[in-house]
Formats: C-alpha cells, structure tokens, sequence
C-alpha cells in the first residue's frame, strides 16, 4: 500500500496508510481505530477498493485485477458472525464451491487445519479454516486476538499474514504473541 | 475432484436460509388465490402478476444485510466476477416467487377447475414477478434516494406488464425480458462496485 486512503461521502475514514510486505512475512499494522482497521484489512484482502494511493496484491491491482487479488489473499473478519451452516463440513463445501476447489481435498485440509487451531473459538476457527483451503499466498485477518497468534501462525505456514488492528496496543499485543513485527 | 458450481452455491445457500419465508409467501398466495375462487381467470392473471410482484420485492431487498452478512463477505472475498454473483442472487428471489405462485395457480386450479385455466397467465404472472425482482435488487446496493428510485421503478414495471398484459400479451412477455436484462445488468455493475466497509 502506497498512501492509500478511503473516503466516503467527503469524510476521510482511513488516513493514508504505507505499508510493504515481502513474500511469507509477517505484519501486525496499526490504525486509528477499528472502523479504520476493518477497512484497511478489506483493502488488502480486495474486497474494498481505496480511494486514493495505491495497493498492489502480488503484481495486481484490486481497482483493476481484483478476481486476481481475491485468489491470491484470504480473509478472515473480525465480527463473530452468525454461523447458520448445519455444519463444519457444509461450511467448507460452500467455500469450496465459491473458490472452485474440489470439495472432497478441501474438507480432508479444512479438517487437518481445524485440529491445529484447538483452543480456537469456532466463530474465528471456522472462517481461518476456510480461508486457508483456498492454500493463499496472503492471510489477511481483521483484528485477530492477540491468544490466538501462535495457533494462526503454525496454520498459515509459510503464508504471508498482514493483520489489522485497532490501535498500537494491540498491534503490539498481537506482536509479542506470535513474534511478528509491527 | 468434483467442484460444484459458485452460481448454484451461492443461490442454494440463500434459499435454504429463506425456506421459511418462501413457505410462508407461499401460503399467502394459497389462501389470496382461495380468497379469489370466484373471480374469473382475468382477475386471477392479475392478482397473480401483482401479488407476485410485491413478493419478488420482498424477496429481492431481503438479500442485503442481516441474517445475509456472513454469505455476502464470503461472496465478496471470493475469486468471482461480479455478474456470476449477481447472477446467482439474481436466482433466490425469482425462485422464490416461482415457488409461492405455484401455491397460489394450484389453488386456483383446484377451485377453478384445470379447465378453467390457460398457460399464458401463469407464464406471464411468473416472468411479471421475476422481472420485477430482478429490478428491485438493484435497490440492495444503492442507499438513501436511488434505493428508493429503484423500489419504485420495480413497481413501474409491474404495472406496465400488468397494463400490458390483455391487449398485448406478447408485448408484455418482451418488457418483462428487456426489463429483467438490463436489471441484471445494472445489478452486476452496482454489485462490482459496491463496498462492504
């Protein structure tokens, strides 16, 4: 991200933000506030496009590329968001039907990377899962628990993770957790 | 190494968490088509196209937030061309009220008799019904003035096929696919452009 910002209706709700990831590196990013780091989490994952500056994904561009973008980095929300899927493996087949992935390899891996997360409550545990079936070259998390960090890691393997938080604190929390720079 | 298709997915998942809905839409149009037993089958045609519409428009703007959140970040997230989701969203609500005007022409056609029926009213409520769904997405990824610009044109569109419906059939058959068309069209764009945040 090179001064990337987000507007909406004139009022400036991420700041410019310049950050730099190699490949299978780690980040726990600052920002503002929440709302700023659910944004900036979206804008690296391509799911919100910045409205000023500059991201590049790999060698894409979410603005131009963002099919690209989406194959290349999971994410992973920060909500706990109602899981109304009758079960784990429902939820996998659906994720898996989306990313074009065969289902059956997907619910074998989605099941070998649920056993690492023990501890893990299932409203964040499920959708890791499902991001990491997708095998991306980017794990983009929302605000993760700084509890979690060291499980989230050995998950991700040699995935690069940039997670957003809420202000430097937890940034730092995160950090120390899972040993990642800030 | 079997991959289910995305569109099936994504319009699957919707309606099961709608099932409830769509049975009881359905029942309302069951017991509207029983209140009607003695109507003839013009009044039928058009009660079907009207009741069908309000609940495309029901089922249409019932696809954005809520209990849809969790599927719309997945949807977001993943590696899909706009037009494909808008496509398979496109789906639930014209499945839907293909569902609940089955429940309204089967109770039509046991009070009325088989006889009594005709195939081009019924075809013509259920197009009438998707089209006007169709329309009424487009209000989903719009706020404030436009998403009301685009309830109100989905309500447009059901009274021209409504008012086009006996002295042109034909007519009213080409505005539901024209205005379905350029619906989905507009919905796919308005939907690649649309922001969670």
């Amino acid at each position: 991200m090179r001064g990337a910002t987000f507007r909406r209706g004139g009022e400036v709700l991420v700041t410019a933000q310049n950050v730099q990831l190699a490949q299978g590196d780690h980040l726990a990013h600052a920002c503002e506030n929440n709302r700023a780091a659910a944004i900036v989490a979206m804008m690296a994952a391509g799911l919100v496009r910045a409205s000023g500056g500059a991201v590049y994904v790999g060698a894409f561009d979410p603005r131009i590329q963002p099919v690209h973008v989406k194959r290349l980095a999971g994410y992973v929300p920060h909500d706990a968001l109602p899981n109304e899927f009758a079960s784990f493996e429902q939820y996998i087949e659906y994720r898996a039907a989306l990313w074009q992935l065969p289902q059956a390899e997907s619910v074998v891996r989605a099941r070998h990377i649920i056993a690492g997360l023990d501890g893990i409550h299932e409203s964040f545990a499920y959708p890791l899962a499902g991001a990491l079936i997708a095998q991306p070259r980017l794990l983009v998390l929302d605000r993760p628990q700084a509890v979690y960090g060291p499980q989230i890691i050995d998950a991700a393997k040699t995935c690069a993770i940039f997670s957003t938080h809420g202000s430097e604190n937890e940034a730092a929390r995160f950090s120390q957790a899972c040993a990642v720079r800030v | 190494m079997i991959a289910r298709s995305a569109v099936s997915a994504i319009a699957f998942t919707r309606l099961q968490r709608f099932a409830g809905q769509v049975l009881y839409v359905a029942a309302a149009a069951a017991l509207f088509a029983a209140l009607q037993m003695h109507s003839d089958l013009g009044a039928h045609a058009l009660g079907a196209a009207l009741f069908g519409s309000l609940a495309g428009m029901y089922f249409a703007l019932a696809q954005r937030g809520g209990r849809m959140r969790e599927l719309e970040l997945c949807e977001k997230a993943a590696p899909l061309y706009a037009r494909e989701v808008a496509r398979a969203i496109a789906l639930v609500p014209c499945l839907g009220v293909v569902i609940a005007l089955a429940g309204y022409w089967i109770v039509t056609g046991i009070s009325s008799g088989p006889r009594d029926l005709a195939a081009a009213p019924v075809f013509l409520s259920l197009t009438c019904a998707c089209a006007v769904s169709v329309v009424a997405l487009g209000a989903t990824v719009r706020a404030g003035v436009w998403q009301a610009v685009y309830i109100l044109l989905a309500g447009v569109v059901a009274t021209t096929i409504v008012l086009l419906e006996y002295p042109q059939l034909p007519a009213a058959l080409l505005f539901c696919g024209i205005a379905g068309f350029i619906g989905l069209r507009q919905y796919g764009e308005a939907l690649a452009r649309w922001d969670p945040a």
